[in-house]
């Protein structure tokens, strides 16, 4: 079985909950998050000719951690073979006796997943909670979230009651790692690789 | 947001990405007259034993980088990944170097060398040399790093190695006292740096649209043209004053000798002719400098002769070649720390 995330991007409010409980439970510093949510954002304001202002703004949150990609880019270059793909949740783990901390997976990885952390100076990333799961519970972002925006279990599950969506602005085009990820846009969504909005957060992002 | 957090955090692999592959490739030129049999003897002694300039140049380089990893006890495992992960294949091209021409080196100091063991060695080296070049070139080569996966930033470090090794080279020849042309040497230095200036310029034209939701080149590298334009002027001083070394020097020597610094015979040799200079011992260049001046006629107009003083060579032209192989260095540490710099995904990833 192939475990992945949900996102229902028209449920989140962005209130990091999901970010906040992950720091928690994975005793994670100040600079590091394994799960960021993004505010994307942009639009404009327009005067007509009576006067009315009308608008074509937009503004929505996306929930993000590692998505244990099917073709992880972290794993392939990664020059220890410090990071595996499990065989039988398919989470795309770092091996701490393997990894040197040479950073090359944060390097290559579009959604910003793994991290060095600076103290123990080795790579660090979302595990999907692998206590949690082996104990037939769900990863503490989807158990936290007031909102019900997240999910987790199996993909083809995922996939047969959401639908196959796996990208949007502000997140890479699927096709770049194949991630274990299924997303209900929200209404305002835009398309992977818009350039019409930005992400509204940046120092909220780590 | 600019990129100059993150290339000083890779502030190590900078230095290594300078040092090393311009190290090897000036290795590679210092081993050609032993490996092509035209250094022999002495002269081949002395070549054999100085390449430790280059090698130690490149293991500067390869030392800075290991101090980049949190947790260097685990490097081992990193040969398991050769061929698989390009940073992997470039350690292993790396360490195949380093041993191949550390054995060589220690192999230089034996009473009785054998030449064609020698001679194999080198083949051997620098063909690890080039596969280490090359992987240096691509070991950044990662497909959704949209800045570093652009064809022309491998030209653009093959280039580096070719603008650097080259002077670096001059310094060991002059340490070396071997008769190299400085014309041969400068000039492949110019062409690469000449080279390297378009793929700048080239690079820079293509950096500069990129973007990712978070951030766009022009705010992680604010000012690319005057970090293309420091390059420039670092790289083309250092290589004028390497040529101006060979200048200096040979104008010192004529003028010791009482001839005119614009004979024609004032013009250094090609590596080729130096056995065809010294007829009396077709092989044992390092004869050449040795001998009297004025008997050798143009076949010592090098500049590389030993000084009057007994140093090595002539330090005068060493340092100034040194000064120049310097600048260049500096040059290419300044466009290696903007690669750095432009650390750009698609998506999320800066």
């Amino acid at each position: 079985m192939t475990y992945g995330f949900y996102f229902n991007g028209t449920r989140c409010t962005g209130c990091k909950t999901c970010v906040l409980a992950c720091k928690d439970k994975n005793d994670l510093s100040e600079s590091i998050n394994f799960r960021n949510v993004y505010e994307y954002g942009g639009g404009t304001w327009t005067k007509g000719n009576d006067g009315c202002w009308t608008n074509d703004t937009f503004a929505y949150s996306v929930s993000v951690a590692c998505n244990h990609c099917d073709m992880p880019v972290c794993m392939a270059n990664c020059p220890q073979g410090a990071i595996e793909k499990d065989a039988d949740t398919g989470a795309v783990r770092s091996d701490p006796e393997k990894c040197i901390g040479c950073g090359t997976c944060a390097n290559a990885c579009p959604y910003g997943a793994p991290k060095v952390d600076t103290e123990i100076m080795k790579s660090v990333k979302c595990d999907m909670c692998a206590d949690k799961v082996a104990a037939g519970e769900k990863p503490v972002c989807v158990e936290a979230c007031p909102l019900r925006a997240l999910d987790f279990g199996d993909i083809d599950e995922l996939r047969a009651t959401y639908g196959d969506v796996a990208e949007l602005a502000p997140l890479p085009a699927a096709s770049e790692t194949s991630p274990n990820l299924v997303i209900t846009p929200p209404a305002t969504a835009k398309p992977a690789g818009d350039t019409t909005g930005a992400v509204l957060n940046p120092r909220e992002i780590s | 947001m600019t990129g100059f957090s993150f290339a000083f955090d890779e502030i190590t692999l900078v230095l290594f990405t300078t040092l090393a592959p311009s190290g090897a490739v000036a290795y590679l030129l210092m081993s050609l007259p032993v490996m092509l049999g035209r250094a022999t003897g002495d002269a081949a002694r002395r070549l054999n034993q100085l390449t430790c300039l280059p090698l130690v140049i490149a293991m500067v380089g390869l030392v800075a980088s290991a101090t980049h990893l949190g947790n260097p006890s685990n490097a081992l495992y990193v040969f398991t990944g050769v061929g698989r992960s390009p940073l992997s294949t470039e350690v292993g091209c790396a360490v195949a170097f380093l041993a191949l021409a550390g054995i060589y080196w220690l192999y230089s100091f034996a009473e009785h060398p054998r030449r064609g063991l020698q001679r194999g060695l080198l083949a051997a080296i620098d063909v690890a040399i080039v596969a280490f070049v090359v992987a240096v070139a691509f070991a950044y080569h990662v497909d959704t790093i949209i800045t570093w996966s652009l064809p022309l930033v491998p030209a653009s470090l093959v280039l580096n190695s070719l603008v650097g090794g080259p002077l670096i080279a001059l310094v060991g020849f002059a340490l070396a006292r071997w008769p190299v042309s400085r014309a041969a040497l400068c000039g492949l230095a110019a062409a690469a740096f000449v080279a390297n200036t378009v793929v700048y310029v080239v690079l820079g034209a293509w950096l500069h649209p990129l973007a990712n939701e978070l951030a766009t080149v022009g705010q992680l590298v604010p000012a690319y043209p005057a970090f293309a334009a420091t390059f420039v002027l670092l790289s083309a001083s250092g290589i004028a004053l390497s040529w101006r070394a060979a200048d200096g020097a040979q104008g010192r020597k004529a003028a010791s000798s009482g001839q005119a610094m614009s004979a024609p015979a004032a013009e250094p040799l090609a590596v080729a002719d130096a056995p065809a200079a010294t007829p009396a011992e077709p092989l044992t260049v390092a004869a050449a400098p040795a001998a009297a001046p004025t008997e050798q006629g143009a076949a010592t107009e090098q500049g590389d002769a030993p000084a009057a003083n007994g140093l090595p060579g002539d330090l005068h032209c060493v340092v100034v070649r040194s000064i120049g192989a310097l600048l260049a260095l500096a040059g290419i540490f300044v466009m290696r720390f903007v690669f750095y710099m432009t650390h750009l995904t698609v998506g999320l990833g800066v």
